[in-house]
């Protein structure tokens, strides 16, 4: 561990950091733009510069890496001058239009002006313009004016995504971040949306956000993307019980800076036309009372061999508990449908997305809730009279029930809990509103097993209900006696069998990883 | 008065020198022959010893730069041989390559055995085509003598030389970018380090030198490392071409020993046009801030020229008369740099296009006197924050001039003269009278 002095603070440091790292580790910040952890070193904005004993010139803090004995000066007058000539220079093309620019508020080129720069411009030339507003593919849309040349996007895009959607269009002062095409046609990706965060000003915006609001009126709430297994970590960005913006969290463990662009923008269901407004039985409105009594009352009509829940893995674990209660209660089975194509250690991709496009696979399986491929054939085949039908919605569960599409709606018993209408809900005798995921509390099993919490953004739209609370009046109507009321509880009831699959999951993949890496030496 | 000393350039004007019977006749390939009889240490020792220095710029020792190559790497280790010959004044080394080119290729093939190198690529600037053909030529029949390829005069050193032309940029001159540049991709520097003796092209060690290092080359395995540091001054041994234009009524090449003064270089290429006097002189290449006519005894070798806060940089020297326009100068070679900055860095990017639309107002008469301080303000704040010396290219001459000529510059502005569009000098250049100084 090199000793290295900084600002007159001794401190030790983990070896192989940048000097831009290792002053954070004592709480000194050294402005940056060009700098991100994830991508190459190129040195290019000259923001990061820092005296560095003896040399005379001013160094790079970015591309200097700390040696023992290194003695940096960050607070210099030397240093103060560059970080305020730097500033100048990015600002004198700028167009200066923060009032109308959507990364005001959370623009690290407003942040540093602010805090490095100078409050006045000395240039009085024309300022360099280029056509503005340029899509990037589907997902972004380019204002070269206010952009900054810190080569962010390009190396993302080619570093990162693997995928070259941007590169550099002329030179010297008048180069352009340049989106490209094909046959007519901006390249795309499914992570350009990352963009939203990593371009240090406006000049790559969102334009599913674009000009929807300030981001100091949002209320953030962590949560976990629901939309795949691999559990991206994310902050609901709302206000009034509305989503406005996903964006990541950064979780080394998990996602490490980035979501996928469906996680990002994917969550108009939470407030679509098709929300279910309120509980229903045989069509009509009802009010809760009647729906839980009437559902509750349903589920224990045909005997235990002619029921069953069939739940998709979108529910938190807490809730999952709740429907094995339920089936033990009512004497049935609780299961999912085995989703065509799934290997839990197949990536879709390279970077995050998979192919089990549910939140909490591996969570129900802790809890014995897996895929039964039998309980198809008894849908299609009639034996099934009575079924709760938690959350069709899911693409997932959807995709599976598809063959059997008919024959559920068939079922005289069905009782739907669900978010969204379906031709399942259209169908049920009963229907019971519940929750998306960003109205929920609770926990999902990533596909790695990691149990990571939800929070909840804001109270479920209109009439519906946590479908926890829904669970448990379930099973409290089918006579089970509940200790666990909150999903508190029922998570500390659940904690170490979902503990151990963390354990035996993470074992099962060193030992692949290592199979694997044996295997290409070999 | 000084006079030419032909090391370089001693059988340039024999007619076909270029051909390799006229070359061998003239001892071409005599000192490989020599060479491949050494050890490659006791190569580098001999230039370290002839103290040569780098012709492209910086004057960095070419002996030390070879032994800075790892021995064993893992990678092939390249010679670029830099023959961009960008820097504005300059036009020495398409001299040589026109005119000699086998001795450049026996300097090649020298310094590779020196290094370990088998793969050299001649980076030559775009716009020089007839220089590249006769270049190209030269290789051919070179391989066809068993000078280049495989097993070199039967020994165990194979070797083989690739023209590779630029396409038009002055910034795949700087080493790194002509790196880029060669691999295929955009031309701009690369952050360093790593140095390109550590990782440069394809990855590899690789040595960047300029075409007249190299060939100075042989003539030290010819005459001896001592025979050469005894040429010039110390610590700039041996001789320059130096390129010669602007003014003077004999431009051209002359070769002279390192610390010739300025002065007698002048003298040599025929004096100031029309007998004028002189305003200033660039004393190697366009980046070097100007000196003024009390400073024309300066010895023209780098520390000399670096002392007095130029450079000896590449040699080229542009006189310019007492009716040049230095408006209209700064103005030209902002619009240079401008031009020529790759746009990675923000310094060059914005703070040259800054200092070039300031001049160009200036040279339309809406100049204020606080631009002045304001464009030196600017160009301290590019000067040693940029990524490649591009940045401090276009600050040096900037600051150069605009304090050693600033009456001018000051007269220029009050005058409210519009010099757009007119000559930067002699008849119909604008002229505005420099009050004489206190
Ligand atoms: C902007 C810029 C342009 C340059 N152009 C040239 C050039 O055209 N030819 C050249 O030999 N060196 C040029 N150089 C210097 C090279 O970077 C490098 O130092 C040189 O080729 C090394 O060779 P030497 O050690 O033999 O001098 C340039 C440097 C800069 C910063
Ligand atoms: S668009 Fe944004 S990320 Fe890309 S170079 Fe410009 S400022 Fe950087
Ligand atoms: S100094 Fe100029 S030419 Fe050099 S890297 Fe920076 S922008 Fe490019
Ligand atoms: S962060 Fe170091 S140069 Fe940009």
């Amino acid at each position: 561990m090199p000793k290295i002095t900084i600002d007159g603070i001794e401190c030790e440091v983990a070896d192989g950091l940048n000097v831009i790292e290792a002053a954070k580790t004592i709480g000194i910040h050294i402005p940056h733009f060009c700098y991100h952890p994830a991508l190459s070193l190129v040195g290019q904005c000259r923001m990061c510069l820092i005296e560095l004993d003896p040399i005379p010139k001013l160094q790079t803090a970015c591309s200097t890496f700390v040696k023992d004995g290194m003695v940096i000066r960050t607070n210099t007058e030397k240093v103060i001058k560059a970080r305020k000539a730097i500033m100048e220079f990015l600002l004198i093309n700028h167009p200066l239009d923060c009032p109308e620019c959507d990364q005001a508020g959370e623009c690290d080129l407003q942040n540093n002006s602010f805090e490095f720069g100078q409050g006045f411009s000395r240039f009085e030339e024309q300022k360099r313009t280029y056509s503005r507003d340029i899509p990037v593919g589907e997902k972004l849309v380019r204002i070269q004016d206010r952009c900054i040349h810190c080569t962010r996007c390009i190396r993302f895009f080619r570093e990162i995504v693997q995928n070259e959607v941007m590169t550099y269009q002329w030179r010297g002062n008048n180069t352009a971040m340049t989106p490209l095409e094909q046959d007519g046609r901006r390249l795309d990706t499914n992570y350009s949306g990352n963009m939203h965060e990593l371009c240090p000003c406006g000049a790559l915006t969102l334009k599913d956000f674009r000009f929807k609001t300030r981001p100091w009126n949002l209320a953030n709430t962590e949560s976990v993307c629901p939309l795949c297994s691999t559990g991206c970590n994310i902050f609901i960005d709302h206000k009034q019980r509305k989503i406005f913006r996903i964006r990541p969290r950064v979780n080394m463990d998990v996602n490490t800076w980035w979501i996928c662009d469906f996680g990002r923008i994917d969550f108009g269901y939470a407030h679509s036309e098709t929300r279910i407004a309120g509980p229903r039985v045989k069509g009509a409105d009802a009010d809760w009372k009647t729906a839980l009594d009437t559902a509750a009352g349903l589920l224990k009509t045909t005997g235990a061999s002619a029921t069953a829940i069939l739940c998709s893995a979108d529910a938190t674990n807490e809730e999952a508990l709740l429907v094995k209660k339920l089936a033990a209660a009512l004497g049935c089975s609780a299961a999912s449908l085995p989703a065509p194509g799934v290997d839990p250690l197949e990536m879709e991709d390279h970077l995050l997305l998979r192919a089990d496009k549910a939140a909490n696979t591996q969570g129900l399986k802790a809890l014995g809730i897996v895929p039964d491929p039998a309980l198809a054939d008894k849908l299609s085949g009639g034996a099934i009279k009575t079924l709760l039908l938690i959350n069709p919605f899911n693409k997932q569960l959807a995709a599976a029930l598809d063959g059997v599409r008919d024959a559920v709606a068939k079922i005289p018993n069905l009782v739907v809990l669900d978010h969204n209408e379906t031709d399942f809900s259209k169908a049920a005798a009963v229907v019971l509103p519940g929750a998306v995921w960003a109205e929920k509390n609770g926990t999902f099993t990533n596909y790695k097993g990691l149990v990571q919490r939800i929070n909840q953004a804001f109270a479920p739209a209109g009439k519906a209900r946590g479908d926890f609370d829904i669970l448990l009046a379930l099973a409290q109507g089918a006579g089970a006696d509940i200790a666990c009321k909150t999903h508190i509880d029922a998570y500390n009831e659940i904690r170490d069998d979902l503990l151990k699959l963390e354990a035996q999951i993470k074992k099962d993949i060193e030992a692949l990883q290592k199979a694997a890496a044996e295997a290409e030496k070999a | 008065m000084a006079e030419i000393m032909k090391v370089v350039t001693r059988n340039m004007d024999v007619p076909d020198q270029h051909t390799i019977a006229v070359a061998m006749q003239n001892g071409a390939y005599e000192q490989l022959k020599k060479a491949l009889e050494m050890t490659p240490d006791a190569i580098i020792e001999e230039v370290k010893k002839s103290g040569l220095r780098g012709r492209g710029g910086a004057g960095f020792p070419a002996g030390l730069k070879w032994s800075f190559v790892p021995k064993q790497a893992p990678k092939p280790k390249y010679m670029c041989v830099n023959a961009d010959e960008g820097e504005p004044g300059t036009f020495k080394d398409r001299v040589i390559m026109s005119k000699d080119p086998h001795l450049l290729v026996e300097g090649i093939l020298i310094a590779c055995y020196a290094i370990g190198i088998r793969d050299a690529y001649i980076y030559i600037r775009g716009e020089f085509v007839e220089p590249a053909n006769i270049l190209q030529k030269a290789i051919d029949e070179a391989y066809e003598k068993g000078f280049i390829g495989e097993n070199i005069l039967g020994k165990d050193f194979t070797c083989h030389i690739t023209v590779h032309r630029g396409a038009g940029a002055y910034v795949c001159g700087e080493e790194t970018g002509l790196i880029e540049s060669l691999e295929g991709k955009r031309g701009q520097p690369r952050l360093k380090p790593p140095f390109p003796a550590v990782v440069g092209a394809f990855q590899g060690p690789t040595v960047v030198n300029n075409v007249e290092t190299l060939a100075n080359v042989p003539r030290i395995f010819e005459h001896g490392a001592d025979w050469f540091a005894a040429i010039g001054v110390e610590k700039n041994s041996g001789t320059r071409l130096f390129g010669i234009s602007g003014h003077v009524n004999k431009p051209g090449v002359y070769e002279l020993p390192m610390g010739t003064p300025i002065r007698e270089l002048i003298e040599l290429a025929g004096g100031v046009r029309g007998g004028r006097k002189i305003k200033a002189v660039v004393p190697g290449g366009s980046s070097a801030p100007a000196l003024t006519p009390d400073q024309l005894d300066t010895q023209m070798s780098f520390d000399a020229l670096g002392a007095i806060g130029s450079m000896g940089g590449s040699g080229g020297v542009i006189v310019m008369d007492e009716t040049t326009n230095l408006v209209c100068v700064l103005t030209r070679l902002l619009e240079f740099y401008a031009h020529e900055s790759c746009g990675q860095c923000t310094p060059c990017r914005e703070g040259v296009a800054w200092l070039k639309k300031i001049m160009q107002r200036i040279r339309r008469g809406q100049g204020k006197i606080e631009d002045i301080d304001l464009m030196l303000e600017v160009a301290g704040n590019i000067m040693g924050n940029t990524l490649c010396p591009l940045g401090d290219a276009a600050a040096m001459p900037t600051r150069g001039f605009l304090t050693k000529f600033r009456a001018e510059f000051e007269a220029f502005i009050k005058s409210g003269a519009n010099a757009e569009g007119t000559p930067m000098a002699g008849e119909g250049a604008v002229q505005v009278s420099v009050p004489a100084a206190e």
